[in-house]
């Protein structure tokens, strides 16, 4: 009984297969986005999971290798010592090829321990990718893209030891499809505080590194502190970005003193970022013997800067973002009248 | 007669040094003596200022005046300049401008003169590219990466601090349509940068940034 009513079933299926061929095909096409989605997240959810991993290891590895670093035409090498001893990370940048000088001169500024965590808002405008496997300093590494979900960002490749989770290579690629930004290991001693040597031997620094918190630049967690979360993109006395690309916030940090033949002057300083990458937005007052400066730009790698005076103010738009991102940041600015 | 050569003097190693021309021996030589001789330091300083004045007046671009305290100012300058790097337009930039240019110029020929026009916009555009190589620009071959037309503008470029220091012949440094920009601009945009840098919890690198020259567009 169940076997003829199955092959009834069956012959009905067959008779109507070509009234159903178009509705099967487009059942597959409505289901083949769902599977493809669950394949996707579930490679986001161990490219985040790696990321963090990576984050997490840049602040509590010790490490030292040399890397180049490459930022539009130019390239340095760059010597890295972190460590971390009883909790407390210490750092040392040596830039060891400068304008032929034979002396190593120490850059303040250069920070792995900057690369930030990727929190759950950040997928709204990018998309984490697991790429290939790939060895960076003769250590097998895992590629993850960052791939903006629109042109107003870059697009960030990692490569990321799968062991330790040290990053490796990381990238910051234009629209052109090629890297703006880079640095890339060329030897790294990479060691586990407290639980022996990960890939070689531990050497010892000669030279005492500075402790992070020391350095000149303040830790994130001191900038998060002084940065004021604005609800919106209303600015202060009347100034609104309309149209701010989606994923980005704005805060304000503290104001900038200038020294001008007139005086003192006060640029306002907001902070637009979407967690993986920031532009800062200046507004500062200009009085009318102010020298015309009304379009300047700024490019090193991925750093941008635009300046344009606006009636009594000059506007200048600074970050790791593309050149059109930072015009339309601009562009959109407007003063709104009282 | 003598085969003895006359001793080298003090001065002329002090200029195969200038030239690149000393021994590693001989350098050490003469930095310990510049330590502590005054009159070679001024000497020093001196070709230096020669050397710098014949190199920019080959390369068409003013002189850079320091003064004859040269070595007193190196440091003075290094540290001004310590967050600066050379100016470096992007040479992909400016040919890309340079063909755009042409390339608009062209579009504008193509429909009364035809193929013949199109040949002559292919030409235009091979010597353009020649004109990269350094020779002067005219002033519809502006860089595109000027943002606002309606007033004077800058045109600079940053690189990292570790370029190197030898001048890079840029379009804007060889015209005559630029003039250089003022300390007060560098040290305005280097402001900008060093906060963006300082309250950005996102920036990995090192920017830097070193205006070079100025346009007036109008």
């Amino acid at each position: 009984m169940k076997t003829g009513f199955l092959k009834q079933l069956l012959q009905l299926d067959l008779n109507c297969m070509n009234k159903k061929y178009k509705n099967r095909a487009l059942s597959a096409l409505l289901f083949f986005p769902l599977i493809s989605v669950s394949g996707i997240s579930h490679a986001d959810e161990s490219a985040i999971k790696l990321l963090n991993k990576m984050n997490q290891a840049l602040h509590e590895l010790s490490y030292n290798g040399t890397l180049v670093l490459i930022q539009g035409n130019n390239v340095s090498t760059l010597m890295v010592e972190h460590s971390v001893v009883n909790g407390v990370q210490s750092e040392r940048v040596v830039r060891l090829n400068e304008s032929g000088s034979e002396v190593s001169r120490e850059v303040k500024g250069f920070s792995l321990s900057k690369i930030p965590r990727i929190r759950p808002e950040m997928e709204k405008v990018y998309s984490f990718d697991m790429g290939r496997e790939n060895r960076v300093a003769n250590i097998p590494c895992r590629i993850i893209t960052a791939r903006p979900k629109d042109r107003e960002r870059y697009l960030q490749k990692y490569c990321v030891d799968m062991v330790s989770g040290m990053l490796l290579d990381y990238r910051l690629v234009g629209k052109s499809h090629k890297p703006v930004e880079q640095f890339m290991f060329t030897n790294i001693e990479i060691r586990v505080p407290e639980s022996g040597v990960s890939n070689v031997a531990a050497v010892k620094s000669p030279d005492p590194l500075i402790p992070i918190d020391e350095a000149a630049d303040a830790s994130s967690s001191e900038v998060e502190i002084l940065l004021r979360q604005l609800s919106n993109a209303s600015l202060e006395d009347g100034w609104v970005i309309e149209a701010l690309p989606a994923g980005f916030e704005i805060r304000q940090a503290p104001h900038m003193k200038e020294d001008s033949p007139n005086g003192e002057t006060i640029s306002k300083h907001y902070v637009i970022s979407d967690g993986l990458i920031s532009m800062s937005l200046f507004l500062t007052p200009i009085s009318e013997n102010t020298v015309p400066l009304n379009a300047i730009q700024v490019n090193s790698g991925a750093l941008n800067m635009v300046t344009q005076n606006r009636g009594s103010h000059r506007i200048t738009a600074v970050g790791e973002v593309p050149e059109l991102t930072l015009k339309n940041v601009v562009k959109n600015l407007k003063k709104e009248q009282p | 007669m003598s085969n003895s050569e006359a001793p080298i003097s003090m001065s002329e190693h002090l200029s195969a040094l200038l030239d690149d021309e000393a021994g590693s021996f001989e350098e050490r030589r003469v930095l310990d003596e510049l330590k502590s001789d005054k009159a070679l330091s001024s000497k020093l300083a001196n070709y230096a200022l020669i050397g710098e004045t014949m190199r920019a007046g080959e390369s068409q671009q003013p002189a850079l005046m320091l003064g004859s305290s040269f070595l007193d100012n190196i440091h003075e300058q290094i540290e001004h300049e310590d967050q600066f790097d050379n100016i470096m337009l992007d040479q992909a930039q400016t040919a890309q401008a340079a063909t755009n240019t042409v390339a608009s110029n062209s579009s504008s020929f193509i429909k009364p003169f035809g193929g013949f026009a199109l040949a002559a916009s292919l030409g235009a555009l091979a010597f353009m590219g020649l004109q990269n190589i350094g020779v002067l620009n005219g002033p519809t071959s502006e860089p595109n990466i000027i943002v606002d037309k309606t007033g004077p503008t800058a045109i600079v470029e940053a690189t990292p601090n570790a370029s190197s220091s030898e001048p890079i012949p840029t379009l804007a440094s060889n015209t005559d349509e630029y003039i250089d920009a003022d300390a007060r601009t560098r040290s305005m945009l280097k402001r900008y940068v060093d906060s963006h840098m300082q309250y950005t919890t996102t920036s990995t690198f090192v920017p830097s940034v070193r205006v070079i020259a100025y346009t007036d567009n109008q």
